[in-house]
């Protein structure tokens, strides 16, 4: 709608220039043009303004679409869109306060200045800009320096600081102070006052920036904050300094001030920019590109969680299990688990309760962050609780209204024990919820299975002084080994279906032998499809490890040894552990339509599609 | 060509018409039963309100009941609960000794017992119940302190379970113990995620009635969320309401009466727009507990029931009070209704304990017979 205001403008004013094109000849067309708009520079700064807000404009259609990414998230998303809009109408009141058109109707209200100068350059233009920084600011000291959660939402703080800037364009607004409604010219103190409400609230961001200096922050927050002040008081100063000197040269200085308009609106444009962005390009590139350079790799760069951004360290990695997982110790020990983690969430989001797994999780690499780092403590601290325990958030897990309150209250973000109940809790309702269910589920056959057949794997190995095979072949179900002996061959691949477990939960443990000291598998009671794995059991986790060391002929990097997982196909069915989607409403995926799948199998279960 | 047909021939073509007609007699069977719908029942309402006891009870009508090995599996839940009621009461004390001294201290040598049990309570692996620990558990549940914390349990978050468990925390504390039936469906879990099962309920004559599938839920405002994922093809919504919990709050929102976020539930379910056509069956639940509370709560504590005028006293304010509630709920369906769609919809309510196993035996009964005529009519209409 502007654009198109804008451009009818243009084409109005289009034949006030004159025929000899420049504005420096007769005095009477640059008076024209000084006057009523129309220069070629003005053209120049209407096409800036133009591409620069439609570039913001895209900017934030693609922070939208990428707000999970955890270092897009932490530039807090709704600010920046606040921060933008505010941008574009900034900039668009730079230019319709200048006198770059020639106004068709004289009493228009949307052409008026007062609505321009005083309303949208000041507190809906700058003013938002501004507040937006002076809002993550703000944020960030109660974060990181405060160690609380803030008292209020950055997106309600932004209205109050508005307020003030609000209130003094309504006392202008009062005195009315411009000449004419539609020439933006006033008595010098006016453009004094307006222009000490822009340094103020630029103070008040140098102030609030200055708060937080002695923090590091991991996504760069506060290099971008000093950059945006920088930024803005150099701008602030030039335009102090072009106005001076439009004033002095008020007489004759015709092209000094159709110069001087110009570059303001050039510099308008480029602040805006900067402060856009300054804090969003990395981030971006980085998530836009990921599907370009990760085709290789798979997903899991790309929809990384908080943890990793933050180099838990193993967070996301699938390392090889250790070698041993007894079944009877408690959950929150077989948790610690990742094959178990992996196979146990399924099973839970198979039930759509998988958020006190995902929270637990993430409390555990919470964990695994050294008391040392406390930034990052206090990042993942932050990132939890709007995940998991604000009301109303995306993965709210189910606690006492007295545990939330004791989170969100709390005076340290960083303190080790924040989670330390909820924790608990939510290992206590994953007990009594799904752990037994969890037993007899598909999910935990098939990671007993795939277990054995890794150690049968290993085993055949073992038995072949096989060592430099690399990875892909032994992890590639399909592949035989070739062995002379039919029997072997035969045992290799038959997988015997177990029978259904012991209802007690399971006892492959020697708990009925009593005195099984050693954390593995104890093999004295164990049922019978256990047994060939035996051998091999205690050797199972030395060749995993000279496997892995062998498979490129030097030590493996991580990063390296992770893709080369990724390529093969892991082993275990589930992926690699993508963030949680949660619950949101309007969930295309039906529950029920999932169960029926699973039941179609089950000739006594009868279904048809559900239709009423 | 008679004489081609050796009688050989002649007893295969019989042999082979038989076995044609065997065929054709088994497709029929398996068309018929395939006609069958499985019907899709969902037990839903705010958390506490009975969804799961009643999920249980089908396990002990129309299924195999809870075996021993079952039961033993609850004896961890039913210690937990036990620990649970104590420490909550304890947790009460504290909160309620800040206005009223006296009345709320432990008596001298209970005090320690508090400590330790408050301690216990906090732990996510709780000690096995001992005689020594039963011992101490009773010593403070006896205390007057706490009996007056019990008094004033509608402000704590205590299950509905504690009297239940304290009352007889000795027989809990057996080596040997094993749940029983009444102990398994008291024992208190949250609900959390999903839960499905199936079931028949087997009718009078003994025929195999209708397949069921029912499903749990939970009830908290963050589990609320996913029952968007059930609500297709639903035949009956069994909505839970707990009558005894008009003076009390939410577990997830300590601000929020439960009896005002039933209503708005309540509410919220009627207007979703996939049970137009789905027959709602509400359990007016906790009967048992409503009848104790009557008497000394006044019902017009909720905002709901402001305008209830209590007639008499003893069993016939009972009743009397429930009509009330009974006429509220159903005011509220008729105000969430559209008039057309009444005649679509059926709705029914129940006076259910949802502890009563026969009692909930004849509920069923009943709603199973609301459910066959609802079909029936359905199929005629169609």
């Amino acid at each position: 709608m502007a654009m198109a205001n804008r451009l009818r403008l243009l084409l109005q004013a289009a034949p006030v220039l004159s025929p000899s094109g420049s504005f420096s000849s007769s005095s009477s067309s640059s008076t024209a043009c000084y006057k009523e708009g129309g220069c070629i520079s003005d053209y120049v700064a209407v096409a800036l303004t133009a591409l620069v807000s439609l570039m913001i404009f895209g900017g934030s259609v693609l922070l939208v679409l990428g707000r999970t990414v955890p270092e897009i998230k932490a530039k807090q998303v709704p600010l920046l869109l606040i921060q933008s809009i505010g941008s574009i109408v900034w900039l668009t009141s730079l230019l319709m306060t200048r006198n770059m058109f020639k106004l068709s109707h004289r009493n228009s209200f949307l052409e008026s200045c007062y609505l321009w100068q005083l309303w949208l350059e000041g507190p809906f233009g700058f003013g938002l800009l501004i507040s937006c920084h002076i809002a993550r600011a703000f944020r960030l000291y109660y974060v990181f320096v405060g160690r609380r959660l803030p008292p209020i939402r950055s997106t309600f703080l932004v209205p109050l600081l508005l307020v003030l800037w609000i209130l003094l364009s309504t006392a202008l607004q009062a005195v009315q102070p411009f000449r004419s409604i539609n020439e933006c010219s006033a008595r010098w103190y006016i453009w004094v006052v307006i222009g000490s409400m822009h340094l103020f609230y630029a103070l008040v961001l140098i102030l609030c920036t200055w708060a937080i200096r002695n923090i590091r922050f991991e996504f760069n927050e506060f290099t971008e904050l000093v950059t945006g002040v920088s930024i803005c008081l150099i701008f602030l100063v030039l335009w102090i300094i072009m106005n001076i000197v439009k004033q002095l040269a008020a007489g004759g200085g015709r092209l000094l001030g159709v110069v001087a308009r110009f570059v303001l609106v050039f510099l308008g444009n480029v602040i805006v920019s900067c402060l856009f962005w300054i804090p969003v390009t990395r981030p971006l590139l980085g998530h836009m590109l990921h599907p370009v350079l990760g085709a290789g790799r798979s997903n899991l760069n790309y929809d990384h969680s908080m943890g990793e951004a933050l180099g838990v360290p193993n967070s996301g990695l699938l390392v090889p299990p250790a070698a041993h997982i007894s079944l009877d110790e408690p959950l929150e020990s077989l948790l610690q688990h990742k094959r178990f983690r992996l196979s146990f969430l399924s099973f839970a989001e198979s039930r759509i309760a998988g958020e006190t797994v995902h929270f637990w999780d993430e409390v555990r690499e919470l964990s695994k962050l050294s008391l040392t780092q406390q930034d990052r403590r206090v990042y993942m601290a932050d990132h939890i609780i709007q995940k998991y325990i604000v009301t109303g958030s995306q993965c709210e897990i189910n606690i006492s209204a007295q545990m939330r309150l004791e989170i969100l209250s709390t005076n340290d973000l960083a303190d080790p024990n924040l989670f330390k109940r909820a924790a608990e809790e939510a290992v206590h309702m994953m007990q009594t919820n799904l752990l037994k269910e969890y037993w007899q589920s598909s999910y935990f056959q098939e990671l007993k299975n795939q277990i054995e057949i890794d150690m049968e794997y290993s085993a055949q190995l073992e038995r072949m002084n096989i060592r430099d095979i690399p990875l892909r072949v032994i992890r590639n179900r399909d592949y035989e080994l070739p062995t002379d002996n039919p029997f072997e061959r035969s045992q290799a691949s038959s997988v015997p279906s177990s029978g259904p477990l012991d209802p007690q939960g399971v006892n492959l443990g020697s708990r009925a032998n009593g005195n099984s000291t050693s954390k593995s598998l104890d093999f004295k009671n164990i049922p019978p499809w256990e047994s060939k794995a035996h051998e091999s059991q205690s050797a199972y986790g030395n060749h995993l490890s000279k496997i892995r060391v062998n498979m490129d002929g030097s030590a493996s990097s991580q990063s390296r040894h992770l893709s080369n997982r990724n390529r093969l196909g892991y082993l275990i069915s589930q992926r690699s552990p993508s963030p949680p989607h949660c619950i949101t409403p309007g969930l295309d995926s039906s529950y029920s339509d999932n169960e029926n799948n699973n039941k179609a199998k089950d000739p006594n279960i009868i279904t048809r599609p559900a239709s009423r | 060509m008679g004489c081609i047909f050796s009688r050989e021939a002649a007893e295969q073509g019989d042999i082979r018409d038989t076995i044609q007609a065997r065929e054709i007699d088994k497709r029929i069977a398996q068309q018929s039963t395939a006609e069958k719908k499985v019907q899709k029942l969902l037990l839903l309402g705010a958390g506490e309100s009975g969804k799961s006891t009643i999920f249980k009870q089908i396990k002990v009508l129309f299924q195999t009941g809870f075996d021993d090995s079952e039961k033993k599996n609850y004896t961890g839940v039913v210690h937990a609960n036990a620990y649970q009621s104590i420490k909550i009461l304890l947790d009460g004390l504290q909160e309620f000794s800040e206005s009223e001294q006296e009345k709320y201290t432990l008596l001298p040598e209970n005090k320690a017992i508090g400590e330790k049990l408050t301690e216990i309570g906090n732990r996510t692996q709780q000690p096995p119940l001992t005689e020594e620990l039963a011992q101490q558990i009773e010593a403070l549940w006896k205390d007057p302190a706490i009996q007056a914390s019990y008094l004033r349990a509608n402000e704590l978050q205590l299950p509905d379970c504690a009297s239940h468990f304290l009352n007889d925390i000795h027989r809990l504390a057996q080596p040997d113990y094993v749940p029983s039936k009444e102990d398994v469906l008291y024992a208190r879990v949250r609900t959390m995620g999903i839960v499905e099962t199936e079931f028949s309920p087997v009718g009078e004559t003994k025929k195999r009635g209708e397949l069921y599938r029912l499903f749990d839920v939970g009830g908290q405002r963050n589990e609320r969320r996913k029952w968007i994922h059930l609500f297709d093809g639903v035949t009956a919504v069994i909505f839970c309401a707990a009558l005894s919990e008009y003076d009390q709050t939410l577990f997830e929102d300590e601000s929020s009466n439960r009896m005002i976020e039933t209503k708005e539930l309540f509410e919220w379910v009627l207007k979703e727009p996939t049970f137009e056509k789905t027959s709602f069956l509400l359990f007016l639940n906790k009967f048992d507990l409503f009848e104790q509370k009557i008497n000394k709560v006044p019902l017009n504590t909720c905002e709901w029931f402001k305008d209830y005028k209590p007639l008499t006293s003893g069993q016939a304010e009972v009743e009397n009070a429930y009509g009330y509630v009974k006429t509220k709920f159903e005011e509220l369906y008729n105000e969430s209704t559209p008039p057309d769609q009444r005649l679509d919809r059926v709705f029914k309510v129940y006076k259910t304990t949802a502890l009563d196993e026969n009692l909930i035996k004849r509920t069923f009964r009943l709603v199973d017979e609301v459910l066959v005529r609802q079909r029936l009519m359905d199929a005629k209409m169609l």
